[in-house]
């Protein structure tokens, strides 16, 4: 007995060196991966400041480098050197030159590409689209019609010649004059019941709608006096990782067109239901548009039951899987059918 | 021997019950038809009675109409014109682009588009575009500022569990995703449950203001549909309805 506890022990503490050497190297090694001067981060915590200690708004030279007054630079060396005095004078080339200009020398006074697109996954933004809404959203009169009231969807209302303009989401997002990168949106509470089919579909660029990535949009009112002013950065750039990649647009229906004749003569919150009460962009964490929005409809009600029938027989028959592919292309379709589609009754 | 009890949850959870409801917000007043166009509606947990002090207070709350809160704040007529025309019906300059003729034609924007001709670098168009950036407080964000502290104050213990907004074509807008309780005290089933529908801050159409609460039975099985009505008799609906104060000026109605 007692020679089973001193092994017992033995064993302890062998195990306890062998966390103590492990965490050290871990510790030791995570230190040389410690960021190098030339890499920049938001996130250390002596560049946890307030923003306009660094950056001022507007910059400059905002004239020369755009439209309107912007940040247009990176900050002067003055925000660099109260803490990295020394390292401006290492050797002949300064590592940490290479932060903002394109060579480090002494003399290379060429700076890099403002803002640096791939730095832009230190944050992640903030907007709430519920007060937005009700702030600028455009109230145009409606014109009085002889139509018949309260017909149960499948509306397809008489548009006079002149496209509407739906002013307060078209503010932001218009319809891009090139295909955007796109990838199909992860299902998370599905599994795909079979390899998908062969895909040729492909959509063009009216099928999607782009989103700000300047200051542009923001600025025209939130520039001085509309909280959140331009030099509160930090209200809408939240200094955590992005929720979403800002370049690429994620879809699951990617069969939807934006510009068909009966989709772009209807308001956006007619299908995009939920925004007018989302309050934080990463709150969005499933399809902004509910399948209601075109199952209720005349238009695709039919559709979709089809499909949803096709689906369910295929498995009754325990044929092949039948793969959605009315909205989805086959990547999406072929998952299981997820519960928000049961609303289609 | 160290005996550690797991208990392994069940995987047979019943799915939650979720329902939806249409609000179509579309009504005939004094014989034309009117659209509630991009307005905001709140659901509420509970019919009539359950949400009395809410409804009382609907119908006893004095707000300032929109009219009346630009006179007060002594906006120029044609401000007040620019707001309210045939074709917009605005409740603050962020309604809608400021053009070139509108900076001529409104004594504000005229005085905030030359601050920010001097601000922004002689650039006429971006002293235009951001035009109200220099604008007074009140008259950029007061209206707004008043409407969101009267609905906050309206439903103080009532609780909204969701809002949505109304589309501008068709003045129609869904709550989805409605978690559903489909027990009652008893622990008995039951079909649907009971909901309260508002728009809480009253909708100033023509002369008048109008508030709606509206009962509805929400289920699993069928989407519910609510039409809005502007008869004050409208079955299971309180629709308080008063005249607007008279606050826009004689001069206003003949620069339209």
């Amino acid at each position: 007995m007692t020679f089973r506890i001193t092994n017992f022990v033995k064993l302890f503490f062998v195990g306890a060196m062998v966390l103590i050497c492990v965490n050290f190297i871990f510790v030791h090694v995570s230190a040389q991966k410690k960021r190098t001067l030339a890499e920049f981060s938001h996130s250390e915590k002596a560049h946890k400041q307030s923003c306009n200690s660094c950056h001022k708004v507007p910059s400059r030279n905002w004239r020369a480098a755009g439209d309107y007054p912007n940040i247009t630079d990176y900050p002067d060396h003055a925000s660099c050197v109260g803490c990295h005095r020394q390292d401006f004078f290492v050797g002949n080339r300064p590592q940490i030159c290479t932060v903002c200009h394109v060579e480090a020398a002494p003399r290379g006074k060429a700076r890099l590409r403002f803002p640096m697109r791939a730095g832009s996954t230190e944050f992640t933004l903030n907007f709430p689209h519920s007060i937005h809404q009700d702030v600028i959203a455009e109230n145009q009169q409606s014109e009085s019609s002889d139509t018949a009231l309260f017909v149960r969807a499948g509306f397809r209302p008489e548009m006079d010649d002149k496209d509407p303009k739906f002013n307060s989401c078209s503010i932001c997002h218009q319809t891009p004059t090139n295909l955007p990168e796109f990838t199909m949106r992860n299902p998370i509470q599905t599994e795909a019941l079979s390899q998908p089919a062969a895909e040729t579909f492909m959509p063009t660029a009216q099928f999607f709608k782009n989103s700000p990535n300047s200051h542009a949009s923001c600025f025209s009112c939130h520039f001085q006096g509309q909280k959140p002013i331009a030099t509160d950065c930090a209200s809408c750039h939240l200094l955590t990782s992005s929720h979403f990649d800002p370049s690429t647009i994620s879809r699951y229906s990617l069969k939807f067109d934006h510009e068909y004749k009966d989709h772009n003569n209807k308001d956006c919150v007619t299908c995009h239901i939920r925004i007018t009460q989302n309050s934080d962009l990463k709150l969005l964490v499933g399809a902004d548009v509910p399948i209601l929005t075109c199952s209720s409809s005349s238009c695709h009600g039919d559709d979709l039951k089809t499909e949803m029938t096709k689906r369910t027989q295929s498995l009754t028959a325990k044929e092949n899987i039948f793969q959605c592919n009315y909205c989805h292309t086959s990547a999406i379709g072929s998952f299981q059918i997820p519960l928000t589609h049961q609303a289609i009754k | 021997m160290l005996v550690c009890v797991l208990e392994i949850p069940s995987f047979s959870q019943e799915l939650p019950s979720l329902g939806s409801v249409r609000v179509i917000g579309q009504t005939r007043i004094t014989g034309e038809k009117v659209v509630l166009d991009r307005k905001r509606f709140y659901l509420m947990r509970g019919g009539l009675e359950e949400n009395e002090k809410l409804v009382e207070r609907l119908k006893t709350t004095e707000i300032i109409s929109r009219d009346c809160f630009y006179a007060n704040l002594k906006a120029s007529p044609q401000f007040r014109c620019w707001l309210k025309t045939e074709e917009f019906n605005c409740e603050s300059p962020y309604c809608r682009e400021i053009t070139t003729e509108d900076v001529n034609g409104v004594p504000e924007f005229l005085l905030a588009f030359r601050k920010s001709l001097r601000q922004y670098g002689g650039k006429s168009e971006i002293a235009r575009l951001w035009l109200t950036t220099n604008l007074p407080f009140d008259l950029r964000e007061g209206f707004y500022r008043q409407q969101k502290s009267m609905t906050i104050s309206l439903l103080r213990d009532a609780g909204a569990i969701q809002t949505i907004m109304t589309d501008s074509i068709l003045g129609s807008a869904y709550f989805v995703d409605i978690s559903l309780n489909l027990e009652d005290a008893d622990g008995k089933k039951r079909k649907t449950e009971t909901f309260l529908i508002s728009n809480l801050l009253p909708l100033e159409i023509g002369e008048k203001s109008y508030v709606w609460a509206c009962e509805i039975e929400i289920g699993a099985d069928k989407q519910a549909t609510l039409n809005l009505q502007a008869a004050e008799k409208t079955k299971k609906c309180v629709v308080v309805t008063k005249d607007l104060p008279k606050c826009r000026t004689e001069s206003c109605e003949k620069s339209k």
